[in-house]
């Protein structure tokens, strides 16, 4: 098989899980990608993403601590594993290479 | 905080539903968290109502099916292990593994054969791809009143009458039955000539009423005009061989000659109507001045007519019949009679029209016995189902200590039941499996068995493997899910004491499964003993005529006005040879459906309507050669020159026409198709038709000319030799005319074929039937005799004997037999009563005959139980009690 493959919005929920790190929760994702990208996400849809990026090794889950709100209910952490932020920067690394390779930035550029 | 507000409760109850519950607390606690937020935000409606929105939204693949894949996950090892553990079962019973399989594959195959059968019955004419919206015209004849026919051929006016005077009427068309001698000069093989009776002279509308795809040709003009003739595919091999037949020129009867213009495909086995030649209807227009346009009276034309789709049929029926009454009215008055026209669905004609001038009455299938069949399907495999339950219930006591332990383990009970489903998965697969081969194997046998041959590519279908796998999936669930219940449900604390739980509710529906078994095994045994009898009756029964030792031979099909000097001739040529006793000619054989009706009446007093009768053309010999009696007065006579004028009736006919005893209608005159003639004869009824056909009145005409069967009676043995002989006066006197001859006992007794094929496959079922349950009662019984090994131990050191210990182990099931037959008896009469109805000529049941099928029963019951109380009561008691 070639390499992995990660999709756009996988791309964004996981760049959020490596932002948020103790705090990256299904909701919390959610608010995250309204702030910091101005973009409506549904929650079923962020669910679905992580438990795909968990099926890839890309973040791993666990519960945290009861809380009073969210009717006692527990949240679902997830973390990004050394195998996400190697995705996450490979992936970056390769945007750059094909960045640089634009004519008419070079030009504007510094 | 304050009262916290509540999601709604069923959009919860729903999410709980779908959502793997290791994922379960996380969804739920964002989906609150967000209803909080919104609860502050938006209020509380709308909050509710985005929660649920948000819910639905969680209902897709991504998460349910998460839920499949990790039940899929955590079990699997534990699923090998069931797995295995049922193959270690399997092995350690071999024998009872053998009996499971071999009855659940015997039920299913058994079931899978009879319901493609079924299917096949009931996909007659679907392949026309507008069966839906034709209709066949049905002709109901009434005189004074009352029915006296109903045919499957109408009259050829129908047609065009519906046709222009209903728009939902699109098209109709109609097809006249022929037949004779067709021939053809070959340039290769010179003259080939055959007798054909499956002609048809259709209307060119056949084509698009009907899907019967022409192979060349073009449909809009091959039956366009006159002498036109269009083929199958098989007579073109017969009479052209590889050579194209489209232009060539055959001869019908010797003088009228067609051309080819088209070949269309064979007529599937599963149409109602099947022919090889169609003529072009102007052909028959033109020899009749039109009358097979106009004709009210003529009824000889199958008419089809093809509705517009979604068309009331009972609407369209009723403007019919007052068409009918406004415009044909006068004219049935004239004749004291009525003509009904019924529009009858096409799909239904094959299972359910029992009309006269069927085109294939000897194919007609019975919607009857698709039902009995159908249900014998059912009872057999719901027997092999009962045998899988009652055996896994009695094992139950075996597995106790298994299931004791598991427990002990910590096993769930929802984790047993899967260990035993997966365990009636196994059994069902390999049942299955065989089952596929059994039906793969014994399809050729069982098609040639039902008298229909089926193709195998006709069974091997999407929906036969549909079929499979509803049986396959209704056997591992239902009857895996009982024992699965009653074994998972030990006490594991009892269990492992050693306290064996008897469970009587068990034993209960134990035995009134075994019960029920032998019910259907003892209704279906003396349903076949029945059938047969019938079936011996009335191939046994005295006919009133002597059709042994005939030989028939097809009359040649051209008859010119020579016709009847050459028969006589031909005739004493044909007798002069050693071994032929007498030869008649005449127009209808017995057993060969008369289509010759007409109006017989009275020249003076009698009923004052028309009687109808068939009517039969015969010449001197035919009472005497065939041994008919006669009741009063004289057979046709050579004496007599004016026989033309002369008429001799049957009984049944003299009745009818209200003569107090049949001396006194001798020297009566009669009106009879327009002639009047006088009565010479009476004849004693007997059976023209089946015993399936009540007698009906019939009248004898001498018309020689118009003969189309040769009958000779024969004196020897040696019909080769005879037939040989008779081959040269007959090459001499009709030329180009082919011999067809049979047998006409043969021909006779085919109208019982189709119940000799029903009976055939009523008692193959019967026997698996029984068989299948016979092999439960002998598992049940040696697993409860190995339950007792000990009792019979201690029972034979004090001082039992063997056959009271049989007999002690025997009751049981012999009491469950006899009951069985108590319930049975009642039912199988019933049921046979009825069938029996349906015969104008039918045996009465004997009582006697339940309790030889009673008995039988008990005996196979005693046998299949006997074969293991036996053994376990001649065992050496030293033997089985030195364990303890």
């Amino acid at each position: 098989m070639g390499k992995e493959y990660l999709g756009e919005f996988e791309e964004l929920v996981l760049t959020m899980v490596g932002i948020l790190q103790e705090e990256a929760y299904g909701n919390a994702i959610v608010t995250e990608i309204k702030e910091r990208v101005g973009r409506d996400s549904n929650l079923s849809a962020v669910h679905v993403t992580l438990y795909r990026l968990e099926d890839k090794g890309y973040v791993k889950s666990g519960m945290g601590g009861a809380t009073h709100a969210r009717g006692g209910r527990r949240k679902r952490i997830f973390t990004i594993t050394n195998a996400g932020m190697a995705m996450l920067r490979s992936m970056k690394e390769s945007r750059m290479d094909l960045w640089k390779l634009i004519p008419q930035l070079k030009m504007v550029g510094y | 905080m304050k009262v916290p507000v509540q999601p709604p409760h069923l959009a919860l109850r729903f999410l709980q539903w779908f959502c793997p519950p290791s994922l379960y607390e996380g969804i739920e606690g964002d989906l609150m968290e967000a209803f909080e937020e919104d609860v502050s935000r938006v209020g509380v409606k709308r909050a509710r109502r985005k929660y649920i929105r948000n819910v639905f939204r969680f209902f897709r693949p991504g998460i349910v099916f998460r839920n499949r894949f990790l039940i899929q996950l955590i079990p699997r090892d534990m699923i090998f292990n069931y797995l295995k553990t049922a193959l270690r079962n399997f092995l350690k019973h071999k024998s009872f593994t053998a009996l499971n399989i071999i009855g659940l594959a015997l039920g299913m195959a058994a079931s899978l054969l009879i319901l493609q059968y079924v299917k096949y019955e009931r996909s007659f004419d679907a392949f026309h791809s507008k069966a839906e919206d034709i209709y066949r015209i049905q002709y109901n004849g009434y005189h004074n009143g009352e029915l006296s026919f109903e045919c499957a051929a109408a009259v050829p006016a129908v047609g065009p009458a519906l046709k222009n005077n209903f728009p939902e009427v699109k098209r109709f068309t109609r097809l006249f039955p022929v037949s004779g001698v067709v021939s053809y000069e070959s340039p290769e093989h010179g003259l080939l000539s055959f007798q054909e009776t499956k002609m048809q002279i259709t209307d060119s509308s056949v084509f698009e009423v009907f899907d019967f795809p022409l192979v060349k040709g073009d449909k809009l003009t091959v039956l366009a005009g006159p002498n036109k003739v269009v083929i199958s595919e098989k007579a073109a091999k017969k009479y052209f061989g590889d050579a194209d037949p489209i232009g060539k020129t055959i001869t019908w009867n010797g003088d009228q000659k067609f051309e080819v213009t088209g070949v269309f495909k064979d007529i599937p086995s599963n149409s109602h109507i099947k022919f090889d030649f169609m003529i072009s209807y102007p052909t028959l227009n033109r020899q009749t001045n039109n009358e097979s346009e106009t004709a009210w009276g003529w009824y000889d034309f199958n008419t089809y007519v093809l509705l517009e789709p979604g068309t009331d049929v009972n609407v369209l029926q009723s403007k019919w019949d007052s068409y009918l009454e406004n415009t044909r009215g006068e004219a049935w008055k004239k004749y004291n009679s009525r003509q009904e026209f019924l529009l009858r669905p096409l799909l239904d004609i094959h299972l359910k029209a029992k009309l006269l001038q069927e085109s294939e009455p000897d194919e007609l299938g019975d919607n009857d016995s698709v039902y009995a069949l159908t249900f014998i399907a059912l009872f057999i495999l719901i027997i092999a189902w009962v045998n899988y339950v009652n055996l896994a219930t009695a094992r139950s006591f075996d597995r106790t200590n298994e299931v004791g332990v598991r427990k002990a383990m910590g096993a769930q009970k929802n984790q047993l039941m899967y260990q035993f489903l997966a365990e009636s998965f196994l059994m069902n697969l390999l049942a299955a499996t065989i089952a596929i081969l059994i039906v793969r194997l014994a399809w050729p046998t069982f098609s040639e068995l039902t008298g229909r041959t089926i193709p195998l590519d006709f069974i091997l279908q999407n929906d036969f493997w549909v079929l499979v796998i509803i049986l396959f999936g209704i056997g591992t669930v239902f009857a895996g899910f009982y024992p699965a219940i009653i074994l998972s449900s030990f006490k594991p604390v009892a269990v492992l004491k050693g306290k064996v739980v008897h469970n009587t509710q068990g034993n209960v529906l134990r035995k009134s499964l075994v019960v029920f078994q032998f019910v259907a095994s003892v209704v279906l045994i003396s349903g076949s003993i029945i059938v047969y009898q019938q079936l011996r009756f009335m191939q046994s029964t005295n006919l009133g005529i002597d059709i042994t030792k005939t030989l028939v031979i097809k009359g040649p099909g051209a008859k010119d006005s020579t016709y009847s000097k050459k028969m006589e001739s031909f005739k004493s040529e044909v007798l002069r040879i050693a071994g032929v006793k007498s030869m008649t000619a005449s127009t209808n054989v017995p057993g060969d459906e008369i289509y010759w009706a007409n109006g017989i009446k009275r020249l003076v007093g009698g009923p004052e309507s028309t009687i109808s009768g068939y009517s039969v053309g015969i010449d001197h010999d035919y009472i005497p050669s065939f041994e008919l009696k006669l009741a009063a007065g004289r057979a046709f006579d050579r004496a007599h020159t004016n026989e033309a004028k002369s008429v001799i009736l049957n009984k049944a006919m003299t009745d009818a026409l209200g003569y107090k005893d049949p001396k006194a209608a001798i020297g009566e005159k009669v009106i009879h198709g327009g002639d009047t003639l006088e009565i010479v004869g009476v004849l004693e009824n007997y059976h023209q038709m089946s015993l399936k056909e009540a007698v009906g009145p019939l009248v004898f005409r001498f018309s020689p000319e118009f003969s189309s069967f040769y009958a000779f009676k024969l004196e020897s043995n040696d019909t080769r030799g005879i037939l040989a002989q008779i081959e040269d006066p007959w090459k001499a006197f009709f030329p180009g005319n082919p011999m067809d001859y049979f047998f006409l006992d043969q021909f006779f007794n085919r109208q019982y074929e189709k119940d000799r094929q029903f009976g055939n496959v009523f008692t193959l079922f019967t026997g698996m039937a029984i068989f299948v349950a016979c092999l439960g009662l002998f598992g049940l019984a040696s697993f409860l005799t190995i339950q007792r090994t000990k009792e019979i131990g201690v029972r034979k050191v004090l001082g039992s004997t063997v056959g009271q210990i049989v007999l002690l182990l025997s009751k049981g099931f012999i009491q469950l037999v006899l009951i069985a037959n108590l319930i049975a008896w009642p039912l199988a009469w019933w049921m046979m009563d009825r069938w029996l109805q349906s015969f104008p000529y039918h045996i009465s049941i004997n009582p006697f005959l339940f309790v030889i099928a009673g008995v039988g029963v008990v005996l196979i019951a005693f046998v299949s139980v006997g074969f293991q109380t036996v053994k376990a009561a001649r065992s050496n008691p030293a033997q089985t009690l030195k364990y303890e």
